[in-house]
């Protein structure tokens, strides 16, 4: 399956950042795996997971278990090429040749995160080392840590029947495209494509 | 009225409304009403035409939303992106807003009849100040009235939103009012241009795009969202059926998830008092785990006096922003 690289190529534009959001009360770790591999072998260089009861979080490892499982089954002796680092851990690793970073993500990544950089905020106030009227929209920004290093999310693959982001990332998803599907148990990859496919052929505006 | 259309729903709108509403209905709906450029361009008229015929769809679907008992409105009209736009088309949106702000001022019978309670929500000191004028006057002349409630989002992105009621609450840390740790995602949801408001139940967006464009992100993280291809100035009643329909298919799983949301929310505030207290008592030389009735009372003067604290801020801000409006209206009636 050499294809994935050129599949990627392919598109005329691929999302820098993609979120992997589950709205499924059963989130199934082998179908996540897939996902997560798929959006490295296209190309994709920072991947986010989600699940609104913060269950992949809390089995992080279960969840790196099965991705290398899955890098080894579909990539094979290309595993190399395409190493994934994983971004949940404080420490930074350095790792060569690294082409896609992944966070796993919960609820608490999002307002609580907003609330924490405030809260920092306000103490420095408080500390008298900065003045309210310091605080924009870029310093809020920076304040901000769930995703540290990551851009925001272009695109968020939903899955499940909910018409909702469940609290993914509010702060960053102000520009994401949203796109829905059915379900991510027993995924295909063409259904994973052709939501790229879909991303692609968006317009942007920017507002203007 | 010219920003609700008068008028009530045909014989087969009405039969369709009472189907629907013997399930949940949204309290509060926002939209997106994206489109009136392509729509102009569809229809081969000036963008600016467009622009009109988006406000025409706006006060029916206004009239719509009373039909069906939907009280609470909130629609994104200008983004502080839309500055980017070209000069014509910016001059042309604040000359629409001019018109339909005044036109809106000459209506007060009919406001007044009708209850509507106007609020104009964004960074209003960006926009030109007769209009920060009109649109203070709206506000105060409708601020009491309390059948239905219209918010229009103007000069706004969810981000400067969100920014601003950070910067309140630091200023409330400034002025001695607040302590950070008072700080909390339910001081912050206070602290939003939208703090009188429920969150949206429903989130509609028209046109075919499958993105926030910086509205709301805050408050409808746990909307139901939904997003339609149709053009905003084409909306129709029926289109407004199907995203009511989709909230009640969503409605279950959506208390569900806000449910557990607050209650996680809820056991994290607790942790945290539980830890503070702690902290306190063993800053006092008691032993953390001693006596519960200690615990317990400290428990209970902390937050005592956190309300405290925290209605004393929430108060002034609220003058703080009376005075922004009445400051822009010298002569008063």
């Amino acid at each position: 399956r050499q294809r994935w690289r050129s599949d990627g190529r392919a598109l005329q534009k691929l999302p820098v950042h993609m979120g992997l959001v589950v709205t499924e009360e059963e989130p199934s770790y082998a179908d996540m795996a897939s996902l997560v591999v798929w959006c490295m072998a296209v190309g994709i260089s920072y991947i986010s997971v989600y699940d609104h009861n913060g269950i992949f979080k809390r089995n992080n490892s279960r969840l790196m278990d099965e991705i290398l499982k899955q890098q080894q089954e579909l990539l094979g002796l290309d595993c190399s090429k395409y190493m994934l680092k994983f971004a949940n851990q404080d420490k930074a690793d350095q790792v060569l040749n690294c082409q896609s970073t992944l966070k796993v993500l919960s609820p608490e990544d999002g307002k609580a995160d907003i609330v924490k950089a405030a809260q920092n905020f306000c103490q420095l106030v408080a500390q008298q080392q900065r003045t309210y009227t310091d605080l924009d929209v870029n310093v809020l920004d920076n304040l901000l840590s769930s995703t540290n290093g990551f851009p925001d999310p272009d695109l968020v693959l939903k899955f499940g029947p909910v018409d909702s982001t469940l609290g993914f990332l509010p702060w960053h998803i102000r520009l994401t495209e949203i796109v829905s599907l059915p379900s991510h148990l027993n995924i295909s990859y063409e259904d994973f494509f052709s939501a790229l496919h879909h991303y692609a052929a968006c317009e942007q505006r920017w507002g203007k | 009225m010219s920003w609700i259309r008068e008028g009530e729903l045909t014989i087969i709108e009405r039969f369709c409304a009472n189907i629907i509403k013997a399930g949940p209905m949204p309290k509060h709906v926002a939209f997106i009403m994206d489109g009136n450029r392509r729509y102009a361009q569809k229809c081969h008229v000036e963008r600016q035409q467009g622009h009109s015929q988006g406000f025409e769809k706006l006060a029916q679907t206004l009239r719509w939303c009373l039909n069906l008992g939907i009280r609470e409105v909130t629609v994104y009209a200008f983004s502080i992106e839309n500055f980017k736009r070209s000069k014509e088309e910016v001059d042309g949106l604040m000359d629409l807003a001019r018109q339909k702000f005044s036109r809106l001022l000459e209506e007060q019978e009919s406001l007044k009849k009708h209850g509507v309670c106007i609020r104009v929500l964004g960074d209003l000191p960006l926009l030109p100040l007769d209009i920060q004028e009109l649109i203070a006057q709206a506000v105060l002349a409708t601020r009491n009235y309390n059948k239905c409630f219209l918010n229009v989002c103007f000069a706004y992105t969810s981000r400067h939103e969100i920014s601003s009621a950070v910067r309140e609450m630091a200023w409330g840390v400034e002025q001695g009012l607040l302590e950070p740790s008072d700080v909390s995602e339910s001081l912050l949801d206070k602290c939003l241009y939208t703090n009188n408001s429920p969150d949206p139940d429903l989130l509609i967006r028209t046109s075919g795009e499958v993105r926030l464009s910086d509205f709301l992100l805050w408050q409808t993280s746990h909307s139901c969202l939904v997003f339609q291809s149709v053009l905003w100035p084409e909306y129709s009643f029926w289109n407004l059926c199907e995203a009511i329909l989709r909230f009640q298919m969503n409605y279950s799983a959506l208390q569900k998830a806000r449910d557990s949301y607050m209650e996680e929310r809820r056991q994290q505030q607790m942790e945290r008092d539980q830890d503070y207290v702690t902290k306190k008592l063993q800053q006092e030389g008691f032993a953390s785990h001693g006596d519960s009735r200690r615990r317990r009372t400290l428990l209970q003067k902390c937050t005592a006096m956190r309300e405290e604290r925290i209605q004393g801020f929430l108060q002034a801000l609220e003058h703080k922003r009376a005075d922004f409006f009445e400051s822009l209206c010298p002569v008063s009636a």
